[in-house]
């Protein structure tokens, strides 16, 4: 045991690895929430009218709301108005990297991201957004000749008004929940795709999202339209410097899939938990959706959760289309004193329509974890089919997993199976490893890595890599 | 809602007719639900727990809550038993008040005691008072404490330790006189160490009665105590509203067995609480429902594995024709320190109509590492393979159908140990099924 001890100590005092500050000019909004902090962002942006009145819609919707207490986490009490919601660098757009500030760069190399390095990587255009503003696009020039929109919200607001207008807050609406509200007041940017008819997409595309400003919540906005018969891949990926405040971060994603385009969406997050006794970390709430909107249209999610304090996520499918398919894989790990409450939510309202749900969890230290799904069957969704597998793990005898599937079945031609399973590492598997000559971080990695394959399978390659790193990070001697 | 400010009224009114109890500890117990009642309100639709079924029946207007009728006797009812009678203590309850003249309880051993509620009050409240003050403390929601306010008739049963009783206790309840009201019975199960008994709790409605039952059962098991316990819920479509709240402690290496047939009812909420509190406890919670009409049918179970080494399992089959309603909600949850444990639930759906819905929620909720838990969930049909083998041997298909679905709600009541009691359910599920069951053939 003291072995183990000793592994253990050595992790949960190594500090995060990611946690830095970059000294930035930056300019914010003034600490609070009210009519005149919307007015603020929105005439930084330069927005249109209408864009204005529908924050404003949304904010006065949110007022009205309450902060959801249903999930299985222990939230302290979020004061709105002691967090400024606007803050960009100064310097704006680059054309060339060289005019980027040097403190930029600098953070990613340590985020191991080199911009030359991914400049050359596989086709990867990434479009970094450093806290509120987008402020580097690549390959965007590639993507242009394909047809392929791919900028920052705030930049499509004005070159694609009438896309922006359709499709924004049509899959999430403003009054969808408490953090979505907040999001649609006073998101800051994030960014836009569309794909047109017939196109595959030519290479991944990707955006870090980083919280960098202190007291900074970020609030970004995702909307990505697939046409007719295209198809994309979007890769989102996030680490975040190291904070003694909580800080918040309420995402909204909208994805819309039109006639048989289909969208995959891949996530590694990866922000600041908090230190062992559960000071700091980001909070995490996040609303994720996408509508299949077209007959055999797909949406894909597979998310590596490890980070953040308190994780709320549920990203979620809405089968609208006949034969459209929606899909959802995901590896959550909470270690010391986090907490996740994620899962997903399938809709399925067209015939035929298919879902499937794997999601492995795995808590350790004193975390806990919960998968929350539902599966919904409308009455008019003919030969319906879901199936659901939710896998737990469980590290230390200190920690919690928990499993709240909501299963509504509404039509009698539904075909729909939910399995779960709880369990520890086996000591037998862990002999077994050890006789082999690993080491105990070595079989624990070996073994988790098994567990968590069904979903690794589905990551682009280099973020099979990464989250596979990050998950023998995250998981360090953690097992007794 | 308007209801729960006339509840205080209603209780003041009739607080003069509790009799000798006035003014006992009993009393000042109703008195204190009463009061925790009004601060904490009556349960709505918008929380988790009555998401899918709504407790508005039980909030009409005219279904003003009483203590029930004491003592009072029905002469007209004779003829409600069935044929294959079985050889049971029998205590019979008419709208909710214990009919004695209806009832036979044998001499049992030494020490065993089998009586109303009402006579338990006056001759062993002191084995009541405290769990009283206790579900007082510690309410499950209001209608917990609406129970306790207004309780009245009910049953008691008191088993002494190393005692197996003879006979199963046969509790019927049934619904009479075109009565339309709330009744509120309470009732509590003591069965000491190694003791053995088996409860058949039997619902019927004699005419077009509609009755409220908001009933509250707290069950304790002693040390290696073996206790099952089987209800039946066969009413007309009038018949019953049910909330039925069920609350079992057990001891070490104790055993717990529970069969909820749900074959008709309004609305029925099942649901059954129970803590498993030393080790080697276990226990069973299992029951099948078959719905028609608009029926709605809610099994809400959870299992408290509080220590080590203990064991439970859930299982729960229904089939949904017409508009019916299924609610699942189980839950295992297992304490920190709860290791080696093993927990099984499972819930499966066969939806026979286009209109029918089911709500499925098995849910985990688990602290400690070394346990080994899963839970299951299906919806579907009826499995075309299987229909079409039958078929093509020459059976109907409405025969095959039938068959298939009473061979899936066979798993359920097969485990029921007392036979008379399982053939009773099966023939009556094969009654509802339409299934032509052929002895002969069987027999063969």
């Amino acid at each position: 045991m003291t072995r183990d001890e000793a592994i253990i100590k050595k992790h949960t005092e190594d500090g995060y690895k990611y946690g830095f500050t970059t000294d930035i000019d930056q300019e914010r909004a003034e600490i609070g929430l009210n009519e005149s902090t919307i007015r603020f962002i929105s005439d930084k942006k330069n927005e249109p009218e209408w864009l204005l009145d529908w924050r404003l819609k949304a904010y006065d919707i949110w007022k009205k709301m309450e902060n959801p207490d249903w999930a299985h986490l222990n939230i302290p009490v979020i004061d709105y108005q002691s967090i400024s919601y606007y803050a960009s660098s100064k310097k704006k757009k680059y054309k060339s990297i060289d005019e980027v500030d040097p403190e930029i760069l600098k953070t990613y190399e340590k985020l191991g991201i080199p911009l030359e390095e991914q400049k050359m990587l596989a086709g990867v255009a990434v479009d970094y957004v450093m806290d509120s503003d987008s402020v580097f696009t690549t390959f965007k020039e590639k993507l242009s000749e394909a047809g392929v929109i791919f900028c920052s919200i705030s930049e499509a607001v004005k070159e694609y008004p009438d896309l922006v207008k359709k499709y924004l807050g049509s899959v999430v609406p403003q009054r969808d929940n408490y953090f979505a509200a907040l999001n649609s007041a006073v998101f800051s940017d994030g960014s836009f795709i569309y794909i047109p008819k017939g196109v595959r997409c030519p290479m991944e595309l990707s955006t870090y999202f980083r919280i960098n400003a202190e007291n900074t919540g970020q609030f970004e906005r995702t909307l990505i339209i697939a046409d007719d018969k295209s198809y994309v891949s979007y890769l989102e990926g996030c680490t975040a410097p190291k904070r003694d405040e909580n800080q918040l971060h309420a995402a909204v994603v909208e994805l819309v899939a039109l006639e048989e385009a289909e969208i995959k969406y891949s996530t590694v997050q990866n922000w600041y938990p908090g230190d062992k006794d559960g000071k700091g970390g980001i909070y995490n709430f996040v609303t994720k959706r996408g509508i299949c909107e077209g007959n055999r249209s797909k949406i894909s999610w597979t998310q590596v959760e490890t980070g953040s304090a308190i994780t709320w996520k549920y990203p979620g499918c809405i089968l609208k289309g006949n034969n459209s398919i929606g899909e959802f894989y995901s590896v959550a790990v909470t270690n010391n004193k986090q907490q996740a409450d994620t899962g997903t939510k399938m809709l399925h309202l067209g015939s035929n329509t298919r879902s499937r749900i794997v999601s492995k969890g795995i808590s350790a230290g004193n975390s806990s974890n919960t998968y929350r799904g539902q599966v919904l069957i409308g009455p008019n969704a003919e030969n319906a089919y879901n199936f659901s597998q939710c896998d737990s793990m469980l590290m230390t005898d200190r920690c919690g997993a928990h499993t709240y599937p909501y299963l509504d079945i509404k039509n009698n031609s539904a075909q729909v199976e939910h399995e779960a399973t709880t369990s520890k590492i086996g000591e037998d598997m862990m002999f077994y490893c050890n006789q082999r000559g690993l080491s105990d971080e070595e079989a624990v990695n070996l073994i988790v890595n098994g567990f968590c394959k069904e979903v690794f399978n589905e990551l682009p390659m280099e973020f099979a890599v990464e989250a596979k790193k990050l998950l023998e990070v995250s998981l360090e001697g953690s097992v007794g | 809602m308007g209801i729960l400010q006339t509840y205080p009224h209603i209780f003041r009114a009739l607080e003069s007719n509790l009799g000798n109890l006035y003014n006992s500890e009993i009393h000042r117990c109703k008195q204190e639900a009463m009061d925790r009642l009004t601060a904490m309100g009556m349960p709505n639709r918008k929380m988790e727990r009555w998401r899918h079924t709504s407790p508005l029946p039980f909030y009409a207007s005219e279904l003003n809550p009483s203590f029930s009728p004491l003592h009072r006797k029905h002469v007209g009812i004779h003829d409600f038993n069935r044929k294959d009678e079985i050889n049971a203590h029998k205590l019979v309850f008419v709208n909710g008040s214990y009919q004695e003249h209806l009832s036979k309880v044998y001499t049992e051993a030494q020490g065993v005691t089998i009586c109303s509620m009402n006579e338990a009050l006056t001759k062993h409240s002191e084995h009541i008072t405290p769990h009283l003050k206790e579900i007082c403390r510690n309410p499950h929601d209001g209608f917990n404490l609406l129970n306790l306010a207004f309780f009245g008739d009910g049953i008691f049963i008191k088993i002494p330790k190393d005692t197996v009783l003879e006979r199963p206790i046969h509790w019927i309840f049934l619904a009479a006189d075109n009565a339309r009201f709330m009744i509120n019975p309470y009732h509590q199960i003591h069965c000491g160490a190694n003791s053995k008994v088996q409860i058949i709790k039997e619902y019927q409605s004699l005419d077009n009665s509609e009755l409220y039952v908001n009933s509250h059962c707290s069950t304790f098991l002693d040390q290696g105590a073996h206790l099952e316990f089987t209800m039946i819920q066969n009413e007309t479509v009038n018949g019953f509203h049910h909330l039925n709240n069920h609350i079992v402690q057990q001891k070490r290496d104790s055993n717990f067995k529970q069969t909820a047939v749900s074959l008709a009812g309004r609305l029925l909420r099942n649901q059954v609480f129970v803590r498993l509190q030393e080790p080697g406890a276990n226990c069973a919670i299992q029951g099948l429902y078959y719905g028609k009409g608009d029926d709605h049918v809610d099994n809400r179970i959870t299992v408290k594995h509080l220590s080590p080494d203990c064991e439970s399992h859930q299982n729960f089959k229904g089939l949904l024709d017409d508009k019916s309603t299924a609610v699942f909600n189980g839950r295992i949850y297992v304490e920190e320190d709860a290791q080696r444990t093993n927990a099984f639930q499972s819930n499966k759906n066969i939806i026979l109509s286009d209109y029918a819905t089911v709500h499925s929620q098995p849910q985990l909720e688990i602290y400690a590492d070394d346990v080994k838990c899963s839970h299951g969930a299906t919806s579907g049909q009826i499995d075309q393979d299987a229909l079409f083998y039958l078929v093509s041997r020459g059976i109907p298909l409405d025969q095959a159908k039938a068959v298939l679905n009473y061979a899936f709600i066979a798993e359920i009541t097969e485990k029921i140990s007392l036979p008379t009691i399982r053939e009773h359910i099966q023939e009556l599920m094969r009654e509802k099924l339409n299934y032509a069951w052929d002895e002969e053939l069987t027999e063969s």
